[in-house]
């Protein structure tokens, strides 16, 4: 009985406050050098996706979020996170370079980044973070249209 | 510790999870104290593996100050138990995962609960595998220094398997130079001590030496790693490997060339790259492959061709793949497909087919069919999977899908598989999902979601809610 007490406790006074601003991290980007969340944090709005290769509307979302990237470049940074275990590096080297894509792409193989924000584990998971470092968006999934509702979210906090 | 889950806390949770979803809650700040939560909440009425009524909850809270983050995720479940072979009791409630995390510019530690690769995954590679039910972390510390010449790691900490009983120790450490020219060497190893009571492996050491270029020649990148496995204990032949890749990109023209070799390289925590554009499964003790991707992409819209060709030999088997297709985003502004054929035989033969295709109605509104074709024939032995979708979704609500798949397969015979249900996204940050029916199980996607889940059959219910 305690531990139920205790559980629904902790619901509670967490879901009571509510809040958020996005902490510190960093991972290897796809040629092997560290990216830090520090160098664009505040500086820009961020727009992160945790995706995979083997996710069809996953490919679908990146170049939506790719075009997004360009028309908003002086204001916007997108960071794709790619879940993918670590056998499948090359894979997603290829697969973004055959694209084109300029956004920054990031490898989060030990999950210890996708853990903690979609432990859920169910892909696309999106999250837009504001200037002020919040977190104002989260989203689980693309279906065509969604990018509409990115575009409003940037427009709303460039308009700012 | 367990605890029999009472179906009204069930109740009340949902009631109140839905209540604090449809609240539009204003950040709060703690000082410089921030919190983010997750919570996920799944409820499956299952007739898989004779266990109905399964209950999953995990609510992850995240936590930061300056430097400084905490991890806590709480689960209570009696999920696993339709697992074959599990060891855990029916009926769960514990505290999932538990990390503190040091950030700072150059210095990243985390101590608690974690999953980890080094490299490429040929040294060590400790995470979970939903499709196998493995949830494989380390109770430990993870260490790295970053500076301007080099990024070091250091690791250790004991090896938990939360679905079998066995336990492992490990220690592991990797240096990542940076050269001149975007060039980087490393090097890494990992050390197991096998605690089981048979040690069949006993302890052994696994270490590889890896380059990487970046952007030489101006369009190629090239990663190269040789790696090697030594048994302390018991007389098994030491292993080896070599993994490679050389990746050329120029304008419209992207080439991929893999290469593997490995021979008696399992050491039970790794996991080294296929090289293979499927992820079929393939032993990593006695084989050998190449493969060529080539990819030819229009910008605008975006259509991409591939032809994928590959040759392997595993143990005494030779043999090869060829892969072909097309994917296109955005043709007219209202269409979207993929399609995809390929035949592999390696040890034995099989025929895959793909076809995805979406119709954008209106800038919210589409509809999308696919369809999957897996097919093995030879003398002795058959089998055929075939997928069909359906769904019709507006971006802004409601998502509605329909699947139905086949399988047959000549000593189980056949199956037929339907599932379907809707998933509602009327407001961020909240997703409601409902779904009944039979799942064959592997790499789901549907409801423009996709996650990795074992068989199922039955009723689900899931509740995910960010709470920021």
């Amino acid at each position: 009985m305690r531990s139920k007490i205790l559980v629904i406790s902790i619901i509670l006074f967490f879901s009571s406050i509510s809040p958020s601003s996005l902490p510190d991290f960093s991972l290897k980007k796809i040629d092997g050098t560290q990216f830090s969340i520090s160098e664009v944090l505040g500086k820009k709005i961020i727009i992160i996706d945790f995706w995979a290769t083997w996710c069809k509307p996953c490919k679908k979302l990146l170049k939506k979020l790719d075009e997004i990237g360009r028309e908003f470049s002086d204001q916007v940074e997108v960071l794709a996170i790619s879940t993918d275990e670590s056998s499948s590096f090359a894979r997603i080297e290829s697969y973004i370079k055959s694209r084109g894509y300029r956004f920054t792409v990031l490898l989060d193989p030990d999950s210890n980044v996708s853990g903690i924000f979609n432990p859920a584990g169910t892909i696309p998971y999106t999250m837009i973070i504001d200037l002020s470092k919040k977190i104002v968006f989260t989203h689980t999934g693309y279906v065509p249209g969604f990018e509409k509702k990115i575009r409003e979210k940037i427009n709303e906090l460039t308009d700012k | 510790m367990n605890l029999q889950i009472n179906k009204n806390i069930l109740f009340l949770l949902i009631i109140f999870l839905l209540f604090i979803g449809s609240l539009d809650l204003n950040g709060f700040q703690a000082g410089e104290l921030n919190f983010f939560i997750n919570n996920k909440l799944l409820y499956n009425l299952n007739n898989t593996y004779e266990n109905t009524g399964q209950f999953y909850e995990t609510l992850s809270i995240f936590a930061n100050i300056k430097k400084w983050s905490f991890n806590l995720t709480l689960r209570t479940n009696n999920y696993y138990k339709r697992a074959p072979n599990t060891t855990i009791s029916d009926t769960n409630f514990d505290i999932f995962r538990k990390t503190i995390r040091y950030n700072s510019k150059k210095l990243k530690v985390i101590v608690g609960d974690l999953y980890s690769v080094l490299g490429h995954g040929l040294v060590l590679s400790v995470q979970k595998n939903d499709e196998i039910f493995r949830e494989r972390t380390i109770l430990g510390a993870d260490i790295r220094y970053l500076s301007n010449r080099f990024d070091l790691r250091i690791l250790g900490g004991e090896i938990n398997d939360d679905t079998f009983d066995q336990k492992w120790r490990v220690a592991g450490g990797e240096l990542d130079l940076k050269l001149s020219g975007n060039s980087r060497l490393g090097g890494r190893f990992s050390y197991i001590i096998d605690e089981d009571t048979l040690r069949l492996l006993g302890d052994r050491l696994t270490y590889s030496f890896n380059i990487k270029t970046n952007k030489f020649f101006s369009h190629f990148s090239y990663y190269a790693e040789i790696a090697f496995l030594d048994f302390v204990e018991n007389s098994m032949k030491n292993g080896h490997a070599i993994y490679s890749n050389l990746t050329f990109n120029k304008s419209h023209i992207t080439m991929l060339i893999e290469y593997k070799k490995y021979s008696n390289f399992d050491n039970e925590m790794n996991n080294p790259p296929i090289a293979d554009k499927e992820d079929e499964t393939s032993s990593i003790n006695d084989t050998e492959g190449v493969r060529i991707l080539f990819q030819y992409t229009v910008f605008d819209p975006e259509i991409s061709f591939f032809f994928n060709i590959g040759k392997y030999r595993e143990y005494e088997d030779n043999g090869f793949h060829i892969y072909g297709g097309v994917s296109a985003i955005d043709v007219g502004e209202k269409f979207s497909f993929n399609l995809t054929y390929g035949i592999r035989n390696i040890i034995f033969p099989i025929k895959k087919s793909d076809l995805d295709l979406t119709w954008q109605l209106s800038d919210l509104l589409s509809f999308t069919i696919s369809s999957r074709d897996k097919r093995y024939r030879d003398n002795n032995f058959k089998f055929n999977e075939q997928d069909y979708s359906f769904q019709v979704a507006h971006a802004k609500g409601i998502t509605l899908f329909l699947s139905y798949q086949y399988s047959y397969n000549k000593i189980i015979g056949l199956n037929n598989f339907f599932n379907g249900g809707l998933v509602l996204n009327f407001t961020n940050d909240m997703e409601i999902r409902i779904s009944g029916g039979t799942i064959r199980g592997g790499q789901v996607c549907s409801g423009g979601q996709c996650y990795v889940l074992p068989p199922f059959k039955g009723i689900k219910f899931s509740l995910l809610k960010t709470f920021r």
